[in-house]
Order: structure tokens, then C-alpha cells, then sequence
């Protein structure tokens, strides 16, 4: 058991309900957790998953409900700010497939993903890269295991070292709460095994919220999974106890059945 | 070793920071500057070397096209939102260099009166309000630049806040482009309408007509490109310009790494059309008319053309493409001028096919090749300079 960190909340999702058009995509959810803490969010397809992230990251705007994030010792209302500045807030994103930029070399890549004060056009334009800045991103290099990658274009990489550059890039951001979607779909082995590693060492300090499919790599990884179904939390708690509950058994296989149905 | 990389990377990448132009852009200027200039004065007419007054005349025109082109490059070939309605921004500072020269004329005109002839023929008694700055020379040069970024401020800012992207904003300024031209060709807009501004006869001066006053606008010329090619080079190798490759490679995530890419594509945007005022500006003077048809949607398209040709995404690709597909088209134009459109569209065709990166990326995967050979031969090679390109 690793509890050396004092755990404060710092995410808090009430009621949140997403309206696609008369279709809802989340309704009435639910949701908060702590600093520093590793929660993996799994569900069918069409549970609401993704939506789930858009709506944290201000990509999607809740219909309802109140979405607050503590950040630099207060509660920030997250539905009226937009996406670079929640970014900016401290939430990165880590999409589900891999986007790199492929016509800039790795190390380009995390140096304008790094955390600055400003990220405004003419901060930017006149901005000129320094010693920590240089550090810190060869600190993040040697975390996702590229340092012999730095010159390379991240066009070049392969499908795993793209996820953990990505990974990087977010990291790189400072970010208090990650939210990583599908890291090891199309992994092989090997890198799957390696992305569990990173991920419960970004959790030492860090809040990450993964969602995943791979249910071994779920096993794996996990100590609290949320189940969402049909827009909302179905259940919440230890992997053990999610996986033995009988609700969570129907809607897995429910959908294993109906599958078989129409093949 | 890690150190080392350190510093190659904080070394290299500030603004304005040792330039470390390569021997081509100095090659380009000595010719275009110094020698095609001996050549057209010093030599006789006879000689095979010398230029004639015409050619210089072609290249200024050539050469004030390649100004716009590259801040077409800069807008897509870096940021990849593609414009098809810069032949506006060229207009704006073209009419207004234009007007400057129409007020100029003085009483020199057909009907002997202040007024420019076109106003006369259209009864016009007096000079519209909008006119009466350009008397001007100091206010011509700032409206040169001003009127177009401002035009490409408002209109970015609506395109770019409204998220649209893509084919979508390509349409947009094609419908942009169209209205402009709409708008310029009508008489109640006294800028001449079809028939544009054009019988100028003096700038700041210098009679228009004498070959000297012409190699004169042929040389700034020159030096606006140089400077248009440092200013948007130093763009690229800031910060700036990996952020813009950035949104080309990935706007969103871009977003969510904390930069707002509007603001970003807002600049190259108003940039982009600064260059084509001032390309405006410089192409009036020497070829001596500025109508509709010279900057309507066909022009546009055109634009866009010479630096796929060229090569997108490298500065002096679309350099290459504006003065290279301009001297081809005066070459087939001509001989067989109706076939134009049908080359035209045969070399997009050709370029967008098989040479994805345009003139430049053939010139480049022969020098790699080239390298490769001498690699082969000898195998000294230097790994510092291979690593930090």
C-alpha cells in the first residue's frame, strides 16, 4: 500500500447531463476523486466514456450539472472555460489515438507542449528556450524512455512511441489531473507491460484517469474502476469487488450474448 | 553527450538569433541585385548577355508575385489552412498604390482635368472622400499594408473564432474573393470599374516610362522579397513556427496543450496579407494597370498554384513557384496563349500527383541522393552536424 500522500479531492462531477441533439450522452453523472490517485473508467461502447473526458476537458459543454476542479487552492467552475485554458488549468488529455505532431522532431514536440506562463502568440513569438526549460525536457524524455529519440521526426515512431510521447506531451504540461483514453490499444505486449509502469508512476503524483478496454491491463493496473453505463456511474470500487458484482456481470455479458446472437 | 544536445537545442532555436542563412539566399540576391542589374545597364544591346529593359520588367512583376506567394506559404504550406482569396489582399494594396498614381497623372490626362480620366467619362465632379488621402505618398505607403491587414483582421477573426477550417474556409475566401471582385468591378465604386486604374505617368517624381525608374522598382522589389524572406523565415524558426506546424499536424491537440490556435492562424493570416498588399503595391507601378480580372477568383486559385509548385512548407519553394510558373506562363502565352489554362491545370495536376513537395522536394531528394553517393564514397561523416539538423 502506498499512502505516504495526503489525499484531497479535486475533481467533483454533479448531475452532469451531455444532450446530443435528444440523445443523452451522460445523464445525471456522478463522479469525483482524489489527488494523487489512479482511477481506470470502464463500460460498453456507447457507455459515455469519451463524453465523459470531452466534457472535463471543455470540448463538450454539460447541458446540467457542475463540473469543479480545484486547482491552486480553489474550486474552478469548469463549464464556463474553454479548452486551452482548462489546459492550461492543470487537465491534460491524452487522446485514444495516437496525435503527435509527425513533422516536428520528439524533442520539438514536448518543448512547445511544455508548461509555460504564457502561451499567448506573443509570448510565444518572442520567447526563447532556457536551461530548466532544456531539463525538464530531457527529464520527461528519460520518463517515457526516448532520450535516444530526441532528433528523431515523431512521424518516424512507432504506434507505441507515439502513445508515450503523447503521454509525455501531456505530462510535460504539469498537469495536477491527467485523463489518458485507450493508451494500449494496438500495444504489443511488451509496451503494454511498460505503459502500466508509467502509468502507476504518474500516479505517485499525479491524478489519472485512464479508460480502457484491455480488461488484463485493466487487472493489471488498477485498484478503483468506475463503471459507466448508459450515461452513468453504475458502479464504483475496488477491480475484485466490480468484477464479482452481478450488474456489472450482465452488462458485459449481456452485450457478450447479444453478439453471439448476430453472428 | 546529453549536454551537448542541450545546448544544440537552446543554441539553435531563438528568434532573430544568428541568422545562419545558407549560400543560397546570397547567391540569389548577388544575381538578382548586382548582376542582373550590370547586365541590363553596362552591356550593349547587342551582347547575348545583356537583359533587355522588358525582362527586367517581367521579373519585377515575377518577383512582386513571389512576395504574396510566400505569405501564402506561410498560411498554408505551414499552417496548412489554404486561402484562395488572396488575390483581395493584393487588390487592396494594389488599388491603393493605384489610386496614388491615378492622383499623380495631375492634368496630364485625356480631358486635361485633376480629376482622373474614368471620373470625367463617368461624370463624376468631384473627388469621392476615399480618395482624397492618397495625394499622399507617406499615407499610400501605410494604406499599402494597413487596408489589407485590417480587411484580413476582421475577416480571420470572424472565420477563424467560427472554427472554420478546411475545404470550408478555402470556399469562404473563394466567396470573398468573388464579392471583392463583384464589388471593384462596379462604376459606383469609383476605382475605375473593368477597366481598373491604369495610363499612370509618374511615381514620387520619376516618370514611369524611363527604364531607369523601372530597373529602380525592379531593384526594391528585390530587397522587399529579401526582407519579406527574413521576416517570415524568422516567424518559422521562432517558437511561432513550430506551433503553426503544430496546428497543421494537429489542431486539436494543440488545444488541449494550451495554445488557441485561432489567435495563432489570425497572425500568419494578417501577415500573409500585408505581403500581398505589399505585393500589390510593387506589381502596379511596373506593369502599369490594375483591373478586376487581375485578382478575381482564377487569380486566386492561380496563387495558390505557383506554390503548390513550387513546394509547400519551404520558403523558397514558393519563391521558385510564383517567378517560375510566371516565366512559363509568358513563355507559352506568348506562343499559344489559349492552351494557358490547360498547362496550368496539367502541371497542378502533375505536381499535386507525383511531386507532392513541388520543385523544391525534387531539388531536394536529388541532393539527398547526391549526399547519399558521397556518403557511400567516403565514410567520414561528422555525427555533431548529422544529429542537430
Amino acid at each position: 500500500m502506498t499512502e505516504p500522500h495526503q489525499h484531497t479531492p479535486i475533481l467533483k462531477v454533479e448531475n452532469v447531463v451531455v444532450d446530443y441533439d435528444g440523445f443523452k450522452a451522460l445523464q445525471g453523472l456522478n463522479f469525483s476523486m482524489d489527488y494523487p490517485e489512479l482511477r481506470v473508467v470502464i463500460g460498453p461502447n456507447g457507455a459515455g466514456k469519451s463524453t465523459f473526458m470531452d466534457v472535463i476537458t471543455g470540448k463538450v459543454k454539460p447541458a446540467e450539472g457542475t463540473l469543479h476542479f480545484q486547482a491552486n487552492g480553489q474550486s474552478v467552475d469548469l463549464t464556463t472555460l474553454r479548452e486551452h485554458e482548462i489546459a492550461t488549468l492543470g487537465i491534460g488529455r491524452k487522446f485514444q489515438r495516437p496525435s503527435v505532431f509527425s513533422n516536428l522532431t520528439v524533442w520539438e514536440n514536448l518543448d512547445i507542449s511544455l508548461h509555460r506562463k504564457s502561451k499567448g502568440l506573443f509570448a510565444t513569438l518572442f520567447s526563447k528556450p532556457t536551461t530548466p526549460e532544456a531539463e525538464k525536457v530531457s527529464e520527461v524524455l528519460k520518463t517515457i524512455g526516448l532520450s535516444d529519440k530526441a532528433q528523431d521526426l515523431a512521424g518516424s515512431l512507432s504506434h507505441g512511441q507515439k502513445q508515450w510521447l503523447e503521454i509525455g506531451m501531456v505530462l510535460i504540461q504539469n498537469p495536477k489531473l491527467l485523463l489518458i483514453d485507450e493508451p494500449v490499444a494496438g500495444m504489443t505486449d511488451q509496451e503494454t507491460e511498460k505503459t502500466g509502469e508509467l502509468l502507476n508512476e504518474l500516479a505517485v503524483d499525479h491524478s489519472v484517469i485512464v479508460i480502457e478496454h484491455d480488461m488484463e491491463f485493466v487487472r493489471s493496473i488498477a485498484k478503483m474502476v468506475t463503471v459507466l453505463h448508459e450515461g452513468s456511474v453504475l458502479i464504483e470500487g475496488p477491480m475484485e469487488e466490480v468484477q464479482a458484482d452481478p450488474k456489472v456481470m450482465e452488462i458485459y455479458l449481456g452485450r457478450a450474448a447479444e453478439a453471439d446472437d448476430s453472428a | 553527450m546529453a549536454n551537448e544536445t542541450l545546448k544544440g537545442q537552446t543554441m539553435g532555436t531563438g528568434m532573430l538569433k544568428h541568422l545562419g542563412l545558407g549560400p543560397g539566399f546570397f547567391i540569389c540576391g548577388l544575381f538578382l541585385l548586382v548582376v542582373f542589374p550590370i547586365l541590363n545597364t553596362l552591356l550593349p544591346e547587342t551582347s547575348i548577355f545583356h537583359i533587355s529593359d522588358f525582362t527586367i520588367n517581367l521579373f519585377g512583376k515575377y518577383l512582386a508575385y513571389a512576395i504574396l506567394a510566400i505569405g501564402i506559404d506561410l498560411i498554408w504550406g505551414y499552417t496548412g489552412v489554404l486561402s484562395l482569396g488572396q488575390g483581395v489582399f493584393f487588390a487592396l494594396g494594389a488599388y491603393s498604390m493605384g489610386m496614388y498614381l491615378m492622383l499623380g497623372i495631375g492634368t496630364e490626362g485625356v480631358y486635361e482635368s485633376a480629376l482622373p480620366d474614368f471620373m470625367v467619362w463617368n461624370q463624376v465632379k468631384e473627388l469621392p472622400l476615399f480618395w482624397r488621402p492618397y495625394h499622399s505618398f507617406a499615407f499610400t505607403v501605410i494604406a499599402v499594408f494597413l487596408v489589407p491587414m485590417i480587411f484580413a483582421t476582421a475577416f480571420g477573426f470572424l472565420a477563424f473564432r467560427s472554427r472554420i477550417r478546411g475545404v470550408y474556409f478555402a470556399i469562404i475566401t473563394q466567396a470573398l474573393v468573388f464579392s471583392a471582385w463583384l464589388v471593384f468591378n462596379r462604376n459606383e465604386t469609383n476605382l475605375g470599374g473593368t477597366n481598373g486604374l491604369t495610363d499612370f505617368k509618374q511615381i514620387f517624381g520619376f516618370r514611369l516610362g524611363d527604364p531607369s525608374t523601372q530597373l529602380a522598382l525592379y531593384m526594391l522589389t528585390v530587397v522587399f522579397l529579401g526582407i519579406a524572406y527574413l521576416l517570415c523565415r524568422a516567424i518559422i524558426q521562432s517558437r511561432v513556427g513550430r506551433v503553426l506546424i503544430a496546428i497543421r499536424d494537429g489542431e486539436q491537440r494543440v488545444l488541449f496543450s494550451g495554445y488557441n490556435p485561432p489567435n495563432y492562424k489570425l497572425f500568419v493570416f494578417v501577415v500573409a496579407a500585408g505581403l500581398a498588399g505589399l505585393a500589390g503595391a510593387l506589381y502596379v507601378p511596373q506593369v502599369g494597370i490594375i483591373t478586376p480580372s487581375q485578382i478575381g477568383v482564377l487569380p486566386s486559385i492561380e496563387m495558390a498554384i505557383w506554390v503548390a509548385v513550387g513546394g509547400r512548407g519551404t520558403l523558397a519553394g514558393a519563391v521558385v513557384g510564383a517567378v517560375g510558373v510566371n516565366w512559363f506562363r509568358s513563355q507559352l502565352t506568348g506562343s499559344v496563349p489559349d492552351l494557358w489554362p490547360f498547362f496550368m491545370g496539367g502541371l497542378f495536376v502533375l505536381v499535386v500527383m507525383f511531386f507532392p513537395d513541388g520543385l523544391i522536394g525534387i531539388l531536394k531528394q536529388m541532393k539527398a541522393k547526391v549526399s547519399a553517393w558521397r556518403q557511400s564514397k567516403s565514410s567520414t561523416i561528422e555525427p555533431s552536424e548529422a544529429q542537430i539538423r
